[in-house]
């Protein structure tokens, strides 16, 4: 990862720096876990599990984007990532086209 | 020029990767690539040995429509056997891990793989896996077929399942580790000036099977996991007592399993382009669109494992879709057969056994193709599925086609490895009897299936004899033409004559270094000023005439 | 210093990191394929038992699950911060947190022990004598136990990498600027992922 830091030279500053970015998102993820917690009470009927799983996808993103730092990284890479996504949803897919299409 | 001489010319640091340590453990601790590949080498042709001793003692059964000595039992173990060790020990890492192993840091500059620990971790998990299944052999076998097929894998097969499960899922790590290695070492090793549409066609073919590898690889995993979980703890996954559906089995088991026969043939179509030009004398015939080709189909093949399941109780609007896509994934490959051909037209055709070897894929490669297309039709399907017309197809392709373009590589590239020549007139002769006695083997076997005689059958109806005795007579003629390589290239390799740098007047970088490569592969990293396969100028024929000398893709115009 | 992390064939130390980083990435997309395979089953065997499903799922203990859920978030944190304080040259930050991340990583190890140790006592380990009689209810447990013993044993390989940073860094044996640490990460942030899609579909089905 040949990303540079803005280093003023100060490590306590360095230091902070670091803690902010990363601390955002841990709060960001730490209220969707609890609001995730939340809403699985909630009787939304066929609606509880693809909400539960929308707001582990945002969770997912977030880890991915920032923690992961896709965000700072080449296009190949993200195309690594994102070529994962794009066959498991055509193995989903596919395979779904035979389940759901069965006669009985 | 003596051997000797030849090498003293050379400053120490050309060396040889074959004098850079002698020791048992030199070879088993290498990082070097080209160590490693032969590694593999040694490595496949012990499983090829074992696959081919199993199915050898089930045609000689065979000849006998009732058996003559063996069980049922053993028969299944035999023929589970063979397709185990072939295809996930022998045909998986054939070309890739051997040929792709050593060449691809050679043609593309580099002086390794990215990653030369993992290489060699790759292949200790692959011996790992080999040894789970040799366990498995020896305790008494598996009888599901290589397939392992839910409920009978999981509920009711008495054999040795999860020893070879656990054998296959190990090596599948290696495959996948490969993968890695090899996307890595293409993005980002490249020397100076090869750029990705200057890169030779085996390059791009390994290029393609390395993102089969990674994406499909770990499915199988998983489902021989499951298979495992079921067996081993008894937790109830694919048990339709309890609302599993064994078709997931299945489903799982395909999306793996289709993509990994363009595993197996997409290396072998690199090797093929690369053999053709050479002795052509030809540049490829419309490189772009064989690139495009390949990248189709390592994806397209993806989206097509339900035609595995036509008649196993999938929905036909999904077969519908499944049939739709594989005839979709035929053209590309029919792009590149059309391609090759152009290819070959106006050159300056010569036989040696490479170029033996890569016509005899060109055709043999095209029929089992067709025959596919006829399994994508539902309807031919429903009649000839299990049968042995499934087994002709597959056999074509991956022996016809795979196992061919291996022994082009092997020829090929062989003073290229081993800095030897072979015999080329014995070599010659074991080509063209290998392609006899292939389609002796299986020819007959397109019509057994055809007229219905079911594939895993230890016996069966008397009139279908003629064709079994046929299918073995053909296949004792191709164990012989197996024996023969073995035994000229052992020779070359004792007393052999010195091959020189390039002795096919081949464009491809691996020709303008050593011949064996000096262990960090060229003296000084090379530049490149050219595409591949330039043996003669654009837009002109090469005429019929003296051979004019070539130029390698790093040598300065 | 910068000479021992540097590797063959590798001539710079920026290229081999984009190297590392890249080649994880790649393996990191064989190991989402490898647990879509796992996920594809749930939800195949959900589609077709809907109802045994719904019954069953609530029998997990959410609360074990949650606590998982935010330790294994809270570790990731640590090692987004360890990572950060390697490029940034921070030693001792970053030594801290790659321990940090390690300690999270066996105190979910531990949590998973006391859970997996109560559904045995609740007798819901698929075979004879399982708790719920509910058709597909053993499905969905034979799913549950495997998922996450594999991502279990996932976790333990990355708790023993990032161990094992800790230990060569705090010795100097490698440097902080080594392909090692960016990589490593990478991998444990996948496990997170993993996790938390894994959280719902196992803990908060049926709770409403």
């Amino acid at each position: 990862m040949s990303v540079k830091r803005a280093g003023d030279g100060k490590a306590a500053q360095r230091s902070a720096d670091i803690w902010r970015s990363s601390l955002l998102v841990w709060a960001m993820l730490m209220l969707l876990v609890l609001l995730t917690l939340g809403l699985a009470y909630l009787p939304l009927g066929r609606f509880n599990m693809p909400l539960a799983l929308l707001i582990a996808a945002a969770k997912a993103l977030l880890i991915g984007v920032v923690f992961m730092e896709l965000r700072l990284a080449k296009s190949f890479i993200r195309l690594a990532a994102g070529a994962a996504f794009l066959w498991i949803a055509v193995m989903f897919a596919l395979t779904f086209s035979d389940l759901a299409s069965r006669a009985g | 020029m003596t051997a000797a001489a030849l090498h003293d010319e050379y400053p120490p640091q050309a060396a040889s990767y074959l004098r850079d340590g002698h020791s048992l453990w030199s070879w088993l601790a290498s990082t070097d690539h080209k160590r490693i590949a032969i590694l593999y080498a040694i490595s496949i042709t012990m499983f090829f040995f074992v696959g081919a001793v199993a199915i050898a003692i089930v045609r000689v059964e065979l000849v006998n429509p009732n058996g003559q000595f063996l069980s049922d039992d053993t028969y299944n173990k035999l023929f589970t056997l063979h397709g185990i060790v072939m295809v996930w020990f022998f045909l998986i890492p054939s070309i890739p891990n051997t040929f792709g192993n050593f060449l691809l840091p050679l043609m593309i500059g580099a002086p390794d793989v990215a990653f030369p620990r993992l290489n060699l971790f790759s292949w200790y998990l692959n011996i790992a896996g080999g040894l789970f299944t040799l366990y498995a052999v020896v305790a008494g076998g598996v009888d599901t077929g290589w397939t392992f097929y839910t409920p009978f894998s999981t509920m009711f097969s008495n054999s040795h399942v999860l020893a070879a499960a656990a054998g296959v899922f190990v090596a599948g790590f290696g495959s996948i580790a490969t993968g890695v290695n090899f996307i890595v070492t293409i993005h980002m090793l490249r020397t100076r000036g090869m750029a990705w549409f200057r890169l030779p066609l085996f390059v791009w073919s390994l290029y393609a099977t390395s993102l089969v590898l990674v994406l499909a690889t770990p499915v199988l995993a998983v489902t021989l996991l499951l298979v495992i979980a079921e067996r081993w703890f008894g937790f109830p996954i694919f048990d339709p007592t309890h609302g599993g559906d064994p078709l997931l089995f299945q489903h799982l088991f395909w999306f793996y399993s289709h993509p990994a026969v363009y595993i197996m043939i997409l290396p072998a179509m690199g090797v093929v382009t690369e053999v053709i030009t050479c002795f052509a004398r030809r540049r490829v015939f419309g490189y772009t669109f064989m690139v495009y080709a390949m990248v189709a189909i390592a994806g397209i093949g993806f989206f097509v494992w339900g035609h595995h399941m036509f008649v196993s109780g999938q929905s036909p609007y999904a077969s519908l879709i499944f049939s739709f896509l594989s005839f979709v994934v035929a053209v590309p490959s029919a792009i590149k057969v059309f391609n090759w051909t152009a290819t070959l037209y106006r050159g300056q055709i010569t036989f040696e056994a490479p170029m033996l070897y890569a016509l005899g894929f060109i055709g043999l490669f095209t029929i089992g193709g067709l025959t596919g297309l006829f399994l994508a039709s539902i309807p031919i399907d429903v009649q000839v599925h299990d049968t042995y017309f499934v087994v002709a197809h597959f056999h074509y392709i991956m022996v016809g086609g795979s196992v061919s373009a291996f022994f082009a590589a092997l020829h090929f590239w062989w003073p290229k490895i081993t800095g030897k020549l072979y015999d080329e007139a014995w070599a010659r002769f074991a080509a063209i009897l290998m392609f006899f006695g292939f389609n002796f083997t299986f020819f007959p076997q397109f019509l057994l299936g055809y007229l219905g005689n079911p594939r895993r059958y230890h016996v069966y109806p008397p009139e279908f004899q003629v064709y079994h005795v046929m299918s073995s007579t053909g296949a004792s003629v191709l164990a012989a033409a197996y024996l023969l390589p073995p035994i000229y290239l052992i020779w070359s390799l004792l007393y052999g004559k010195s091959s020189g740098d390039n002795p096919w007047g081949a464009t491809g970088l691996e020709w303008t270094t050593r011949s064996p490569p000096p262990k960090h592969n060229f003296l000084a990293p090379p530049t490149i000023e050219t595409g591949p396969y330039e043996y003669h100028e654009k837009g002109e024929a090469p005429e019929a005439g003296p051979r004019v000398p070539h130029r390698a893709q790093s040598e300065p115009r | 210093m910068s000479a021992a992390a540097l590797r063959e064939p590798w001539t710079r130390l920026s290229r081999q990191r984009e190297a590392a980083t890249f080649g994880m990435w790649v393996f990191l997309t064989s190991e989402l394929l490898f647990f879509s395979g796992m996920i594809l089953i749930y939800a195949a065997c959900r589609y077709l038992q809907p109802a045994g499903f719904l019954v069953v799922a609530r029998e997990t203990n959410v609360w074990f699950g949650t606590i998982n859920t935010i330790v294994l978030l809270t570790s990731s944190f640590a090692m987004a911060v360890a990572a950060q304080a390697g490029d940034a040259k921070l030693r001792r930050l970053a030594i801290a947190c790659l321990a940090a991340t390690v300690a999270l990583g066996l105190a979910f190890l531990t949590i998973k022990g006391f859970e997996y140790r109560e559904d045995i006592q609740k007798h819901l380990l698929p075979g004879a004598g399982f708790a719920i009689a509910a058709p597909g209810a053993q499905l969905f447990f034979s799913i549950y136990w495997v998922t996450t013993g594999v991502h279990a044993i996932h976790l333990s390989v990355g708790i023993v990498l990032v161990g094992r940073l800790v230990l060569v860094t705090a010795r100097r044996e490698l440097p902080l600027s080594s392909p090692e640490l960016h990589a490593t990460a990478l991998y444990w942030h996948l496990v997170d992922v993993i996790w938390v899609i894994l959280y719902p579909l196992l803990y908060l089905g049926g709770r409403s």
